[in-house]
């Protein structure tokens, strides 16, 4: 009897801890005190997040950059992928194509790269986010591009979201992976001309903070053979990365606006590539991206 | 026998609970935490965490240059006070923002110059927050931007 209390107790007590309904916005208004703060939390919790691929090519983007269409991923390879991993690989290369197709407002290619999206995201269990309902309204905005853009980002934080919620960020960790490799094949075979087109190739290699992240993220994930083999491929291109001198060009600092908006600015990091460094680069990036997304 | 038995179903059920609190977090921030005007975009690297009294998160993100930003925390009504520092993770942590020195105000609003890793810090203090709550709860952090009109 005693130990059916003890029991019942327990569960209610594990069942209470789970519910975090009632939440709300905190209280915002708080009277200041001085309070050193440096003396709390020694331990944190660590959290790696990464730029979207929507977000990384819109933020590569520039005149410079031209659509290339033979360089994306063809949609028919998408029936010859059978491993689920490789196929949530693909699925973050898909949509990297499909943000990289909708940048360029190049429409026709729109539907049919979401389509192939829509039926990896089936096999990834993720038919809930690109729905019938999505396809339709991709269907319908294909001569919006400012539609089509706001269905990649969306589509994609959705994505995100339902992956972090549903305890699956391994799968997560896959996917953009899949996504950053592609961003990367995209934006690296854009050029071989270092010094005319330095403003893209610094922003080619910025893109090593995020994959830093991503590799960080997926550190957690190691523990079976081939995640374990697409962590170290991403740790390559980091390394090759991480070969550039780079140096600091002014201390980052913080200044307040009139309308109490902050300014960060300096931080500035100055990036010596070198033809051979970015050689290397692009090998890497572009073995890589073969040994995922060649059909098996 | 029967007292290890009950042990470990305490265990398995605390372990249990933490595991469905984290998880029931997990999407916190896009339900509870303050959003911007509609010129933001909502960026993937919002998170949302789960934390007790005196314990501290470090959200690392990346920030794109020439880009305006919107950061905001929300928590569970029993936290009064959540700390929110933004760090500069290549300048050796310098403190760009600290919002323990205007109130604890739940939202920031910075435009950033050159592309760069940030640590986002989340400390729930003792100062304002019940210091005999134990129980972990949920704290979000919501990251927005807009390309910044200036820059063009």
């Amino acid at each position: 009897m005693r130990t059916r209390i003890l029991i019942i107790v327990n569960i209610i007590f594990a069942l209470a801890s789970c519910n975090q309904g009632g939440e709300r916005r905190r209280n915002q208004q708080q009277e200041y005190k001085e309070v050193d703060l440096s003396k709390q939390g020694d331990a944190s919790k660590i959290f790696y997040r990464f730029p979207a691929p929507k977000d990384i090519i819109d933020y590569i983007k520039t005149d410079q950059l031209i659509y290339l269409k033979d360089f994306l991923n063809p949609i028919s390879n998408a029936d010859k992928y059978h491993d689920s991993r490789v196929q949530n690989f693909n699925l973050g290369v898909y949509a990297a194509d499909f943000a990289y197709i909708t940048v360029f407002k190049t429409l026709s290619e729109a539907s049919e790269y979401f389509g192939t999206i829509e039926k990896l995201a089936y096999h990834a269990g993720l038919s809930s986010i690109f729905d019938e309902q999505m396809r339709r309204r991709v269907e319908a905005n294909e001569a919006n591009i400012d539609s089509l853009g706001a269905i990649a980002r969306n589509s994609y934080n959705d994505m995100v979201n339902y992956l972090t919620l549903t305890g699956n960020e391994r799968q997560l960790a896959i996917i953009s992976a899949g996504g950053y490799v592609e961003v990367l094949y995209l934006a690296i075979n854009q050029t071989d001309d270092l010094e005319a087109d330095y403003s893209l190739l610094r922003k080619i290699y910025d893109q090593r903070y995020g994959l830093e992240n991503l590799c960080n993220f997926m550190s957690d994930f190691t523990d079976d053979q081939w995640m374990s083999n697409l962590y170290h491929d991403l740790q390559a291109i980091l390394d090759v990365f991480n070969l550039v001198d780079a140096k600091i060009e002014s201390e980052s600092k913080a200044t307040k606006g009139k309308g109490g908006e902050l300014n960060f600015s300096g931080g500035n990091i100055q990036l010596s590539i070198t033809p051979e460094n970015y050689a290397k680069l692009k090998r890497v990036v572009v073995e890589t991206r073969g040994k995922y997304t060649s059909p098996s | 026998m029967r007292i290890s038995g009950i042990v470990f179903l305490f265990l398995l059920l605390r372990a249990f609970s933490q595991e469905a609190n984290a998880q029931a977090c997990a999407d916190y921030h896009t339900r509870a935490c303050p959003i911007p005007d509609f010129s933001y975009y909502y960026d993937q690297q919002s998170t949302s965490v789960s934390l007790r009294v005196g314990e501290k998160a470090e959200v690392n993100i990346v920030v794109f240059e020439l880009t305006d930003y919107f950061v905001s925390v929300c928590s569970h009504r029993k936290f009064k006070n959540i700390n929110l520092r933004i760090l500069d993770d290549a300048s050796g942590r310098k403190v760009l923002f600290d919002n323990a020195a205007e109130s604890y105000v739940d939202s920031v609003k910075f435009t950033n110059n050159a592309t760069k890793k940030l640590i986002l810090e989340i400390l729930v203090p003792e100062e304002g927050n019940d210091k005999s709550d134990t129980r972990e709860r949920c704290v979000g952090v919501l990251v927005a931007k807009r390309i910044n009109v200036d820059a063009f």
